[in-house]
């Protein structure tokens, strides 16, 4: 890695030397510090209080008896802060002569909110007070414990200003798309990076088999309950350091620690039902006389046809022909912690297994025993949807000697999950029921099914099987007192097989799959092994240049490697009773490989200010496999101010802190999106089936670099009302240039499809607000609220030379918002004739395609709201969740009116407004009339806690037993949307082609826990 | 046990970052396994990897893909109806293709039928051209190479637009639109190169006489067109073969069929032929049914072939007699007109004799149908249709599929060719305008 910096090379090698040098002036004798850390009102010990020295990185934790110790500090006035969740932070000062030890305790106020915390960053853990970024933080430990959660996409949803969780679908194990601060790419991934205790993890693995759309999420392998905290740092200002692929934010996951002291155990137990409250629609068939054609009211009405007679079925919502049921859930875990000052642990196991709320119905059933000629309808196809997760965590910390900590962390998870076929998918259960139909004739046949009717469905059944493995080493060692170093190793290893089994006679009856009949039996086995890299060294230089002016310089070098090699294996047909690749007669067999490597090095130089103003300024250099071979570095720079204006006041305005930051970050392009190459592929020729063969497999772009991302971020932090209120405003203009774009070659080339180029540039601009309120504290009562609202502003600005990027429903087209939804739009109705029908001549549809709005919502607003009654026995919690100023293509109506021609509005019109029968007759050649105000206010969560009297709590052996009823998606408000769920679209982690068809909706859940202390 | 001096500590921290530095290159090496150097195979143990490799793409192209030029260009006109759902395919049914059309501009898994001829053609024309350089003069696979990359260009000059353009990709020159005439020129050259190449090897012979005689046929020069099969034997097939996995070659005009995406129509839009009635060996179809896929559409499978690797004779001597029958009745010798129709007619049982129908309309109408019912689903019929417009002055809307649609109170729509997509509007010397799908 070298620089060009004002026409010299400067290696890092010569950035690390000059801070040798710089900070050896500094060189000092040591002392210690130790104290008791308590709570003023009570005189108990705080465990998990945390010390840190401001001038130097020299921390400490204490324990359960509330002791810490602070070794390796320089001898002179030395100035601490204190932080813990829940209580006033502090700062004191005190001398330390050279060899002394000096006792500093700590009784601490309890206070709702604080302005200061400590936050990990790229450099090491900082004081939130010396960033110029707002950083969001859950901490997740009493969360869990008391809401229904369940994976972290839940931990994440409606708690951070700024990040949107969009479920997609409620399908059990089905992920998220996590998008922060908007999208930022036109042609790459808009996901943040997600870093578990320092090294980089898969969070999104690739789907090997499309089962409808949706995407199954491997963050949401995590166990809730072995995360202490998770962090997210929002925007390009500050994932500067975490440099090439940080543009979309960072997810920064911190798992629990142990604590000295004696074994704790925790235990809890949870059981659940999930249900499917939606009313779906019915199928319709107004049948022509004379003929087996329909003949709509409009028709008959205008002298074309006669109804002979309006049928219909209820496919989705009949008992005996319904697909949804209840499904259940439980959960049982616990966890240890404990130790001594050098060596604490925490283990934590977790059993976790979910049914969905899919069934093959109860009359399909029947139709299969009757096919098959058997009783024994396996249970994986009676209950299609399903998974077994178990997570096993280990984390070490030692201190062997006083300036030298390790960590250790390894996780490991094994889930088995199976997949419903579900969403846009022709074999779609749930589109099975929407293209079914009520002619007699057909349900004759097909029992009224359309695509496929559910006994064939439930034949070919997926599966993920994955094995998840996460492993990080840290050590922190601190040579000089003004110099802290740090070592991140780790290894995150994710492997997975991708099954989809059909046994011979089952399965779809039309399908073919690469040539496969499915009906003869089918196996496919897609095997992943996804292994990520992550190296992360660190020094920091950390002392005072006078007794007002502090310094910290920290340089750091990262190494990534991301590896994805797949094997991917199809057999058919079978023999009877087995699926098998070994079985199948003829076999298909490939690999791909996908391997991105990046080397980054940075360097970061803070001053401060009587401990209230930060100046920061730092670079970022990266080097990337996939960079073009006529690109060399990337170079991101950032700066950043921060300004505590007052804190601890008394009076309305407690504290307040200004900040304010500009930064770079940037994403790569794919491994071969820089490179000219051919590809292979199996011909056939005369005489010959399968000879190899090549052809024209990529035209890269050697020029190709990174699309960079820089943001302008401003606000304010402030305290208000003796820190119950606690207000958190900002404001952020971020801009990615150099965007990725992958521009359609002109086809008469006989090239690629598409390559990408670097010639986009997209905006995002936004405000976020967090509010923090202790509206009631009372020793009996306290009601506390946290408001995160965010509206968000994105436009593409430019494609360069690219025209408009059209896809299915969507448009990239510079001055609107990405991904935009684009059809042909209805534009007007009138009931000229005043017969109370509306026909094709009485509505006018545009010839163009018009934009209908954006398919990803622009405002969101969280209410998390907690009341804690009887000194905090009982609480009561919840969180309404609004989503708002979007649009989402309701396909599902669409296709029944406009397509199948099967809905209510079409056959038994005069039930439905002139406005449900003009976009039913105008659905056909006007794809866009279906597209509906997606904005909606959910009751997501709602909590009931009751801690029991610690005689009952004895009964168990405990010291404490918490008893937890909560639900979950319990309430729906719609302002717009016809459909059964706004929250519903059928892509998978791309943010295009979002509509909504045939995808599961959110389920309702309903679980009972136990938390046991002991 | 960690004795290390305060100094020691320094240096080794800054050891650390020289070792991150100093071996950039090894640190981010990738492996990239699942590519191809093009240098690596433009030797002589990669030549025959580069001619199947091309001979895939054609195949890819007119065939054996999800967006097969047989398949929309059937589709376009009287040969198939839409039984799926999704519009875009529709348009096609409908005759009224936007340029921003999903099917027509395709994806990088499923190309559109433009790109993946045009892809056809390149691959061809290098193919042909390296093949040239590594292969023993006279090798046979260099003429059958040039021969397909003609027959792309007529079956451009057939399908799509005058005013279509043609690029190369190695170097990279951006094209200008051709008119029907030019690319059918542009075919005759690629059939003549053809035929030097050819090695004497009859099958690629009677291929490029075959190629040469259609060409002729399009530009409406009837005695040359068949002058140029007079030589085919009736009983030449040069067909495209399928295999199922692991070739990527499957049968989709098979495969899309009876996935119930496509029907055999008939009488499609008041002027389409009766192919799903006329109980013609030519073209055997099953009872009609119900589509699965959009629930109203008649579902009719053509029941020629029965299995993805069922082959499809792409250019044959049966053309050949069609291409004299059709030169005779240009000629006005209604006799050897008829003749040579009723001699096809006997290589097939169950076809009775035909007679003659009395009038010049009435023959040509004869002539159209032989040729639509022999050369069914083998990407003939929207060329025919656009002859019977361009050649026989007939009415387009007395030809094409047209009027109101068979579902979803739709109609059709009035373009005479396949479009040109949009992503073509990036050659700086193509505009949406060059692009006629309005005439013939």
């Amino acid at each position: 890695m070298a620089v060009l910096i004002g026409g010299r090379i400067v290696r890092p090698w010569a950035w690390g030397l000059a801070a040798s040098v710089w900070g050896t002036a500094a060189l000092a004798q040591q002392g210690n510090i130790s104290g008791t850390v308590t709570d003023s009102a009570t005189g108990q010990p705080l465990a998990g209080a945390r010390i840190q020295s401001t001038r130097q990185a020299v921390f400490a934790s204490t324990d359960q008896q509330g002791h810490y110790q602070l070794h390796g500090l320089t001898a002179g006035p030395v100035t601490l802060r204190i932080v813990m969740l829940g209580y006033a932070s502090s700062a004191k000062t005190v001398s330390v002569g050279a060899g002394q030890t000096v006792t500093v305790d700590w009784a601490l106020n309890a206070a709702p909110f604080t302005l200061e915390d400590i936050v990990s960053t790229a450099t090491g853990d900082q004081f939130k007070r010396e960033l110029g970024n707002n950083v969001g933080k859950i901490e997740t430990t009493q969360l869990v414990e008391t809401a229904p959660i369940t994976n972290i996409t839940q931990v994440l949803t409606g708690r951070t200003a700024g990040v949107s969780v969009l479920l997609g679908g409620g399908t059990s194990g089905q992920g998220a798309r996590i998008r922060i601060r908007g999208v930022n790419s036109v042609s790459l991934s808009n996901d943040p990076l997600v870093y578990i205790d320092g090294i980089r993890v898969a969070s999104d693995a690739p789907a090997g088999i499309y089962w409808g759309g949706g995407r199954v999420s491997e963050l949401n392998d995590l166990n809730p309950e072995e995360i202490e905290s998770i962090e997210v740092v929002k925007g390009p200002s500050a994932a500067t350091l975490y440099g090439t692929q940080a543009a979309n934010g960072v997810i920064r996951v911190t798992t629990k620690r142990g604590r000295s002291g004696a074994p704790q155990w925790n235990a809890w137990l949870e059981g659940g039902i999930i249900n499917d409250t939606y009313h779906y629609p019915s199928e319709y068939f107004s049948k022509a006389v004379g003929s087996d054609a329909p003949c709509y009211p409009w028709q008959q009405s205008l002298g074309q046809c006669q109804i002979e007679r309006l049928y219909t079925l209820d496919l989705l919502n009949s008992p005996s022909t319904t697909e949804l049921t209840t499904g259940f859930r439980n959960q049982v875990g616990a966890s240890v912690s404990g130790g001594t000052e050098t060596l604490r642990y925490f283990v934590s196991a977790e059993s976790e297994l979910e049914t969905g709320p899919v069934k093959l119905p109860d009359a399909e059933a029947d139709y299969l025993r009757q096919e098959r000629g058997t009783d024994d309808i396996p249970y994986t196809q009676l209950r299609p949807n399903h998974f077994n997760k178990y997570n096993f965590r280990a984390n070490l910390n030692a201190s062997p000697r006083s300036n030298l900590d390790l960590a250790f962390s390894s996780g490991f998870v094994v889930n088995n999950l199976r997949l419903p076929q579900q969403g846009d998918n022709d074999i779609s259960l749930l589109a099975s029921g929407i293209t079914g139909s009520a002619d007699p004739s057909v349900v004759a046949v097909t029992g009224g099914w359309g695509f496929g009717r559910p006994a064939d469905i439930v034949g070919r059944q997926t599966f993920r099987k994955s094995d998840h493995f996460i492993n990080s080493a840290t050590a922190n060692w601190r040579p000089l007192s003004w110099l802290s170093t740090r070592g991140t190793f780790g290894i995150d290893y994710l492997t997975y097989a991708d099954e989809q089994d059909v046994l011979r006679g089952q399965g779809c009856t039309t399908c073919t799959i690469q040539g496969m009949v499915e009906r003869d039996g089918l196996k496919r086995e897609n095997r992943f092994f996804d292994t990520k890299y992550t190296a992360d060294l660190n020094a920091t230089a950390q002392f005072r240049l006078s007794s007002r002016i502090g310094s910290k310089t920290a340089l750091g070098a990262q190494y990534n490697h991301d590896k994805v090699f797949a094997v991917l294996g199809q057999a058919g047909p079978m023999p009877p009773g087995i699926v098998s690749l070994s079985a199948g007669a003829s076999k298909l067999l490939s690999e791909s490989t996908t391997d991105i490597v990046t080397l980054g090095s940075y360097l970061e130089q803070q001053i401060s200010l009587d401990d209230r103003l930060f100046l920061t300024g730092a670079v970022r250099i990266d080097d990337n496999s996939a960079f073009g071979s006529n690109f060399r570095s990337a170079v991101y720079p950032k700066v950043s101010f921060s300004y505590v204006a007052f804190e601890s006041r008394h009076g309305v305005l407690s504290n307040l802190r200004f900040r304010g930051a500009y930064g770079a970050s940037g994403q790569s392009p794919g491994p071969l999106d820089a490179l000219t190459y051919y590809s292979p592929v199996t011909a056939t020729t005369f005489g010959s089936p399968a000879t190899p063969g090549v052809i024209i497999g990529g035209s890269g772009d050697a020029d190709l670099k990174p699309e960079r991302s820089r943001e302008i971020e401003a606000g304010f932090d402030a305290g208000l009302f003796n820190n119950r209120v606690n207000l958190e405003f900002t404001f952020y203009d971020k801009r990615t240039t150099d965007a990725l774009v992958q521009r359609q070659l002109p086809q008469s080339l006989g090239g690629v499809f598409q390559r990408l180029e670097n010639v986009g540039t997209v905006s995002n601009r936004g405000v976020e607000i967090s509010l923090n309120m202790r509206v009631i504290d009372s020793p009996k009562l306290t009601w506390d609220l946290q408001v995160e609202a965010s509206g968000n502003r994105n436009r593409l600005i430019s494609l360069g030379d690219v025209p408009p990027i059209v896809g299915f429903g969507y448009k990239n087209i510079p001055g609107y918002p990405m991904f935009g939804l684009w059809w042909e739009g209805l534009t007007g109705y009138a009931d000229k004739n005043h017969d109370g029908l509306i026909d094709p001549s009485e509505v006018t549809v545009s010839d163009t395609l018009i934009y209908l709005g954006s398919t990803i919502p622009t405002r969101n607003l969280s209410v998390n709201t907690e009341i804690s009654l009887f000194r905090n026995r009982l609480r009561i919690g919840g969180q309404f969740d609004y989503r708002g100023g979007y649009v989402v293509h309701d396909v599902d109506q669409l296709f029944m009116c406009g397509f199948q021609g099967n809905c209510g509005a079409l056959n038994d019109a005069t039930h439905y407004s002139l406005e449900e029968q003009a976009k039913a007759v105008a659905g056909a050649s006007a794809v866009g009339a279906y597209a509906e105000p997606g904005d909606h206010i959910r009751l997501r969560e709602a909590s009931l806690s009751y801690t029991m009297p610690a005689r009952v709590a004895r009964w168990f052996g405990a010291h404490a037993l918490t008893f937890n009823l909560t639900g979950r998606n319990l309430l729906l408000w719609k302002f717009g949307y016809k459909s059964w769920d706004p929250e519903n679209v059928t892509s998978g982690s791309s943010d295009a082609a979002a509509y909504a068809f045939a995808v599961q909706p959110q389920p309702r859940y309903f679980i009972a826990r136990v938390n046991f202390t002991f | 046990m960690f004795r290390v001096s305060a100094k020691v500590g320094a240096v080794s921290a800054g050891l650390l970052f020289i070792l991150a530095g100093c071996s950039r290159s090894d640190l981010l090496q990738a492996d990239t396994p699942d590519i191809i150097d093009p240098g690596s195979v433009d030797n002589l143990q990669g030549a025959p990897a580069i001619y199947a490799g091309a001979i895939s793409e054609m195949v890819f192209a007119n065939t054996a893909s999800l967006h097969a030029l047989v398949l929309y260009s059937g589709l376009f006109t009287d040969e198939l109806l839409h039984a799926g759902t999704p519009p875009a395919t529709r348009e096609f049914d409908l005759r009224d293709v936007l340029a921003t059309n999903l099917d027509a501009v395709g994806s990088v898994t499923n190309p559109g039928p433009y790109h993946m001829l045009h892809r056809a053609r390149t691959a061809l024309e290098e193919g042909a051209a390296k093949l040239t350089d590594l292969l023993p003069a006279g090798d046979p696979r260099v003429g059958e190479l040039w021969a397909l990359a003609g027959m792309t260009y007529i079956e451009f000059g057939e399908n799509f637009c005058s005013g279509t353009p043609f690029s190369e990709l190695d170097p990279v020159v951006l094209g200008s639109p051709l008119t029907t005439a030019e690319m059918l020129d542009r075919g005759l050259d690629r059939l003549a190169t053809a035929a030097g190449t050819a090695g004497g090897d009859a099958s690629i012979v009677n291929l490029v006489a075959v190629l040469k005689g259609r060409a002729l046929l399009d530009l409406g020069q009837f005695a040359e067109a068949a002058q140029a099969v007079a030589g085919v034997p009736t009983s030449f097939v040069y067909q495209f073969n399928h295999a199922g996995p692991p070739s990527r070659q499957p049968n989709q005009v098979y495969q899309q069929n009876t996935s119930d995406t496509f029907s055999v129509p008939d009488r499609e839009g008041i002027n389409g032929l009766d192919f799903a009635s006329a109980n013609d060996p030519r073209v055997p179809v099953s009872e009609p049914r119900l589509s699965r896929q959009d629930g109203v559409s008649p579902q009719v499978y053509f029941l020629k072939y029965t299995d993805i690797a069922d082959p499809i004779a792409m250019a044959t001597g049966v053309e050949a007699r069609l291409i004299e029958a059709e030169a005779a009745l240009q000629a006005n010798n209604v006799g050897d007109w008829l003749m040579k129709l009723n001699d096809l007619r006997t290589t097939v049982s169950g076809l009775a004799p035909l007679t003659d129908p009395g009038t010049t309309d009435a023959r040509v109408d004869l002539m159209f149908r032989e040729r639509a019912f022999w050369l069914y689903l083998t990407g003939h019929r929207l060329g025919d249709l656009r002859r019977l417009v361009r050649q026989y002055d007939r009415q387009a809307e007395a030809v094409y599929p047209t009027g109101a649609y068979h579902k979803q109170g739709l109609t059709r729509g009035t373009q005479l060719t396949l479009i040109v997509p949009q992503p073509e509007q990036n050659n700086p010397n193509f505009h949406a305008s060059d692009c006629e799908v309005n005439t013939p």
